[in-house]
């Protein structure tokens, strides 16, 4: 069951607060648009855009602090002008790019 | 003219952001260009975000270290350039995205909070505002060219060009970054063009679309800046075939080629590549000269996985004393677990080769950064009195033999052999050349390993040398203990065999340290008359020697005493040549500076001065070079060096 | 050839207090390797630390003594460099529960054909007694200065949970018994473990012989149509509730006998040998590794991967 709408991104029009869009999980200015399966960018817009609604009970990632949140707190982070997602987009052959860190 | 090129480059940018690729792809550029090249990366302990780099140097002759400023950098993000602004040198240029010069310093979330506060300090300082833009000004003030990439704009283009969803849309940023840095620096898009093809043989799709990216890096270079600032003359060693490999890599080669036939480990960095890179090859083709004397086509070695060190390292005895030749991987977290079996191994006198790569401690430290501190921890590493033989290496080539060699020893001396090596090496990345790592040069020793051991063996058999007949198992019975024993290897406290067993093994040593010869105990690289010595060990080697370079161009004449074997310690050669220095210098990267405490304790030789480094990050030549000048002006007992980000 | 379970002693001095279960245990473990004809020259046996670690200097064979806890990397190591050979690990409760409980654990992910033997006399005999990791709570034995404040694991549990795919429990006493149950195991083809209960007079005054023959029962004395074998995993659905049921029966009766047995799930060598090359015919100790002092790759073609022509 999907939680009470709690806060909703602004309407800017534009894929970086559209709830279709995933920001890439580093390169923040391109993404990946689920409605159109493809990358586009941040600014990028299209007749499909839908501003991001924030649920209770769900978890966002923070692009501009780069790490996932609550609902609470994306709540809160949406007032300070923070860009909040679905998820980030993560390519699917990152794992050439990481190293072993521990 | 290609003696004149030393090119040194960086790129940064967040980690999972096509910094390794892009790396890679230089890498490969400058190697098919014709020149040899080193790249070394620097990382946090983090998966993905935090900023990490890679530092690039070409020359015709190899070069041994890198520095910075270096003469270019691609700055992929805010954080990069936030974090290597002052890293160029004036006259050099940065690759940097447009679209980060208005992002705020306080919002970069995974930035170091110390090094957001000390850039704080520096921008209030000087009046500037705490955002990208003013970090590039402050360079750009300091004489380095600044050059921006719409980096957005550009991706577009190569979405709608490339006609097809750019799942990899990330390692496009990363190619046009690393395309404007070499092609500005006056590497042909071709080459670069090549380099990608080589590194993305295995996915089409990708390599065309990172070539078409590059050729959009290339065409907004020549429209916006009007092509090149340099020419970069086509190197010296074209044509030839090079193996482009990480230290880790290098050993895992130099073990196969060794006749490894097992590894056990337990994953922790910087070592588990090694082993995963070994897993990856597990299966092995024979080599012509092989295949006809054997008739065999493939063999295989087994990479076993255990559930921590302890079963790493035991498991490994226990294959060893079943016959096979075995060696273990770790880093100081998990060879401190594996402390546990070292006298085990030494009562038992079982053969196993641990592979250590050192990293900064103490505890998880820095765990994905350079430390030297582990000396000790190997010397002394077991309970009891504990003879081991430990050897360091200081570079990729040296990497290779020891690995083999390791594992000739171990049989030889049926005895734990710990190779000390660390994350700097593990993790830079060199070309080697085909009679370099030459695999006929190896000779493949076992020792007294005996096919058919009768019903009398005697698996402690007390022998002139102190090394007994070593059956495997499968082909008579025998006892094998960590227990003090008799020849049979029945469990006694007796009062002579004990003496008789101790001696025994005494003896083994001593045949280990009169066996090995004296080049590979101790290396004195330079003049041998310079009145300065500087004495290190591990993979400070090259970084030396390319210093005694810097050194000699200052008028400053130093050579360089390597030690290469820590036990049996190689007590006459170490004090010969550094009682023949008027001033010895010990280069070391840890705070106890452990070599010199070995030196003075088994020497007698006290000395006097001191470089060292506890960053993490990797030592450089210059940094070495400029400490040495200041002991030798000023008289300095510690000279602390701090170069990198 | 008929063998004789002397062949399988050696001239060591068996050096275990007197009524120690050990002896029992010996004995079953001599004559079953005899009615199994296994050649010394083939058999391998690790022990760790503990009295139960002097086992493998009074059974001839290849011995591996090896540290407190690690009997089963050791012998994971032996059977991986050798297949041939016929692995047997043992250690106490202390040994394989407490210091070596992650061995005790991982080796059934691997199901390797090793044999684990527990000698399970819940105390820490070689160190005057202190409580080992099967001794309940509260109860005090004798050299304790006070209670024991630690519950007791269930063994069984644990292996069931590890992946063990054969499980049996006997008693030092009954040695014909306990041999069969160390034969079924060493045939069974991937990792076996034997429970053994065992009485220590010497520091376990409350699980003494008396205490013991007062509780066991055999699984198929009881229920004859007792049937712990397990061949597919519906069939593991089916009886996994009852095995379970007798793997936790603790108190007035002790259930003796073979608990679980699964035949369905491959051993950790047929893994090895569908991923590298001739691992059968040439495992780690047995393969060549040199043509007169000559390696037998280069590097070259071998790691071509990393190979770039200018």
């Amino acid at each position: 069951m999907k939680g009470r709408i709690i806060a909703r991104a602004p309407a800017t029009g534009k894929c970086e607060t559209c709830k279709y869009w995933r920001p890439h999980v580093v390169y923040d200015y391109i993404g990946y648009c689920e409605k159109h399966r493809r990358i586009t960018m941040n600014d990028d817009t299209c007749p499909y855009y839908e501003p991001l609604e924030i649920r209770e009970g769900e978890f966002y990632w923070c692009s501009t602090c780069k790490t996932r949140v609550s609902w609470e707190e994306a709540a809160e982070y949406l007032k300070k002008g923070y860009l909040l997602h679905r998820g980030a987009y993560v390519e699917p052959d990152i794992k050439e790019e990481l190293y072993s860190v521990f | 003219m290609t003696e004149n090129v030393d090119l040194k480059l960086l790129i940064g940018g967040p980690q999972g952001g096509g910094i390794e690729s892009a790396g890679q792809i230089v890498l490969k550029s400058l190697v098919l260009k014709g020149y040899q090249v080193i790249g070394t990366r620097e990382y946090q302990s983090n998966i993905i975000g935090a900023h990490s780099y890679f530092t690039i140097r070409a020359r015709a002759e190899r070069p041994g270290a890198i520095h910075f400023p270096v003469d270019a950098a691609t700055l992929l993000d805010a954080e990069s350039i936030f974090t290597h602004f002052q890293d160029v040198k004036p006259g050099g240029f940065i690759i940097y995205d447009k679209s980060a010069v208005n992002t705020k310093l306080r919002l970069i979330a995974p930035m170091p909070k110390p090094l957001k506060q000390r850039l704080e300090e520096f921008f209030k300082s000087r009046g500037l505002e705490p955002v990208a833009g003013s970090a590039l000004k402050v360079a750009e003030e300091n004489g380095v060219k600044l050059i921006g990439l719409p980096m957005k704009d550009l991706v577009r283009s190569v979405a709608k060009e490339a006609g097809a969803p750019l799942s990899r849309a990330g390692k496009t940023v990363n190619t046009m970054g690393l395309t404007a840095m070499l092609y500005f620096s006056g590497v042909e898009p071709s080459w670069i063009e090549k380099a990608i093809n080589v590194h993305f043989a295995a996915k089409k799709k990708v390599a065309d679309m990172n070539v078409l990216a590059s050729k959009l890096a290339v065409e907004y270079i020549d429209d916006t800046y009007g092509g090149p600032c340099c020419f970069l003359p086509e190197g010296p060693n074209l044509g030839k075939e090079v193996m482009l490999v990480t230290g880790n890599e290098i050993v895992a080669i130099g073990k196969a080629v060794g006749g490894l036939t097992m590894q056990t480990y337990y994953p922790i960095t910087p070592a588990s590549d090694e082993a995963l890179f070994l897993e990856g090859h597990r299966n092995l083709d024979l080599a012509p000269w092989a295949e006809e004397a054997l008739h065999l086509k493939r063999i295989g070695s087994v990479v076993l996985q255990t559930e921590d060190e302890l079963s790493a390292i035991i498991a490994a005895l226990g294959a060893a004393a079943a016959g096979a030749r075995v060696a273990t991987s770790t880093s100081g977290p998990g060879f401190a677990l594996m402390n546990e079996a070292i006298s085990l191994a030494i009562m038992a006198e079982l053969p196993v080769v641990i592979t250590v790569w050192m990293r900064g401690g103490p505890s998880t430290g820095l765990p994905t950064r350079e430390g030297q501190q582990d000396l000790l921890h190997a010397m002394f590493s077991g309970h009891g009195d504990n003879p081991k033989i430990v050897l360091a290496s200081g570079d990729h080539v040296e990497a290779y033999y020891d690995a083999a060699k390791a594992l000739n020893w171990a049989e030889k001396y049926q005895t734990p052999v710990i190779h000390l090596l660390d994350k700097y090496l593990a993790s830079t990345v060199t070309n080697i050349h085909r009679e370099e790592i030459d695999p006929l040069k190896i000779t493949i020793e076992r020792g007294k390993l005996v096919e058919n051991p009768g019903p009398d063996y005697k698996r402690y058999q007390i022998t002139e040398d102190g090394i007994s007949p070593r059956a495997p198992m499968g082909k008579t019975t025998m006892v094998i203990t960590g227990l003090e024993h008799t020849e049979d290897g029945m469990p006694t406290e007796d009062p002579v065999v004990r003496e008789q067993m101790m001696a025994k093994r005494r003896r083994k040593f001593e045949t280990i340290a009169k066996e090995i010869p004296a080049s590979e105990k101790v290396v004195l690289h330079g003049d041998p008359d310079a009145k300065v010595t500087i004495v290190s060990w591990g993979s400070t080697k090259p970084i030396i020697l390319e210093a005694l370079k810097l050194l000699e161009a200052d008028g400053v004449k130093a050579n360089f005493l390597q030690i290469r074997l820590f036990q049996p310690f190689p007590v006459k050669e170490v004090l010969d040549y550094l009682t023949r220095a008027e001033t010895v210098i010990d280069v070391e990267q840890n705070d106890l500076l452990q070599a010199a405490f070995l030196i003075r304790g088994y020497t007698g030789f006290e000395i006097k001065h001191f470089v060292k480094k506890l960053t993490g990050r990797a030592l450089w030549d210059k940094e070495v070079a400029w400490a040495v000048k200041r002991i030798l002006e000023k008289g300095d007992r510690e000279v602390v060096v701090s170069g990198g980000a | 050839m008929e063998r004789s379970w002397l062949e399988y002693k050696t001239d060591a001095w068996v050096q275990w207090c007197p009524g120690c279960g050990n002896f029992g245990i010996l004995n079953a473990l001599h004559r079953a390797l005899a009615e199994l004809d296994i050649p010394p020259e083939k058999l391998a046996i690790v022990t760790g630390i503990g009295c139960s670690g002097r086992t493998c200097y009074y059974v001839k064979g290849n011995s591996m003594h090896s540290v407190h806890g690690r009997a089963i990397p050791a012998a994971t190591g032996i059977k991986i460099a050798n297949p041939d050979l016929v692995v047997i690990a043992e250690g106490g409760d202390g040994d394989m529960l407490g210091i070596g409980v992650e061995h005790f654990v991982s080796v059934g992910r691997r199901n390797i054909d090793i044999t684990v033997i527990v000698h399970d006399n819940a105390v820490y005999g070689l160190t005057k007694g202190q409580a080992g990791p099967t001794l309940p709570s509260w109860w005090r034995t004798k050299a304790l200065p006070g209670p024991n404040l630690h519950d007791n694991l269930n063994p069984l549990l644990l292996a069931l949970a590890s992946g063990y795919t054969f499980i049996a429990r006997g008693y030092a006493y009954h040695v014909s018994q306990t041999k069969e149950l160390i034969k079924k195991a060493i045939e069974h083809k991937g990792t076996s473990l034997v429970h053994i209960l065992q009485p220590c007079p010497t520091y376990n005054n409350i699980m003494t012989k008396e205490w013991y023959e007062e509780r066991i029962y055999y699984l198929e004395e009881e229920n004859p149509d007792w049937d712990p074998v397990v061949t597919s995993q519906d069939e593991f659905t089916k009886k996994i509730g009852d095995i379970m049921g007798k793997m936790v029966e603790w108190g007035a009766r002790i259930p003796l006998g073979v608990f679980y047995v699964n035949i369905a799930k491959d051993t950790f060598e047929q893994r090895l040998e569908k991923v590298i090359a001739d691992y059968r015919k040439y495992p780690p100790a047995k393969r060549p590794v040199h043509v007169n002092g000559k390696p037998l790759i280069d590097p070259w073609t071998i790691f071509a991967d990393k190979v770039i022509k200018t």
